[in-house]
């Protein structure tokens, strides 16, 4: 940082104490801005030894490191449970069990049956007259 | 099985006997015997071999989706076979 300075001429009558002092404060300015710009320095180095990805995180022009860009994500938001629509509500899970075969017969009154249009449960029983 | 079955609504379940390995005519004969109007029958052995060709009496018990949920052979008590219906009814 270029500094100009004019210093008063020789023949003013500023004391050889005020011009010390003078130059006291200067050189704590000087000192001062010095520890500033290595303080800027110091998150960016600090965030690239992070290994930080570019798009996850972001520096100001002041060096700060800002928090997480969250990246636009395809799932839908967060709900609560009061406002789920009815019909969002996931069904109970089928009984596990194995398949039925399927088959269609003709019953003692003449009518058919088939298991796979029946949406009744089956009480289903094998018997032989014997 | 008869008794039980009258415990049921026909909305609720289905209550099939298939009867086979004998003649349509005996089998009627027995099935008025048998079975009061809550069960409906029929002879077909055909049906018995999708199911591997059991022995008698074999009960299964299938959900409204077609799966099974139990099986067994040979006769049960009323309450255990209330029991098995009820839970039946209870998974769908």
């Amino acid at each position: 940082m270029p500094l100009a300075f004019s210093y008063p001429p020789a023949t003013s009558n500023v004391s050889p104490v005020r011009r010390l002092l003078l130059l006291l404060v200067i050189a704590l300015v000087a000192a001062a801005c010095g520890s500033a710009a290595d303080d800027v320095s110091a998150p960016a180095q600090s965030a690239a030894e992070q290994d930080v990805p570019a798009t996850a995180s972001d520096t100001t022009a002041g060096g700060e490191v800002t928090e997480p860009i969250e990246e636009p994500s395809e799932a839908p938001p967060a709900t609560t449970s009061t406002d789920v629509p009815a019909e969002t509500v996931a069904p109970q899970p089928a009984f596990d069990g194995p398949p039925a075969p399927d088959f269609s017969m003709t019953l003692a009154d003449g009518t058919e049956f088939v298991l796979s249009a029946e949406t009744r449960p089956v009480y289903l029983v094998f018997w032989a007259e014997w | 099985m008869d008794a039980v079955a009258q415990d049921y609504s026909p909305d609720d379940i289905v209550f099939l006997a298939v009867a086979g390995k004998s003649s349509p005519e005996k089998s009627a004969q027995r099935a008025a015997e048998l079975f009061g109007e809550r069960i409906t029958w029929g002879y077909d052995d055909a049906v018995w071999e999708p199911f591997g060709s059991p022995y008698q009496p074999y009960t299964i018990l299938i959900t409204g989706g077609d799966v099974i949920v139990e099986e067994w052979y040979g006769p049960r008590d009323a309450d255990s076979l209330r029991a098995a219906v009820d839970h039946l009814l209870s998974v769908g």
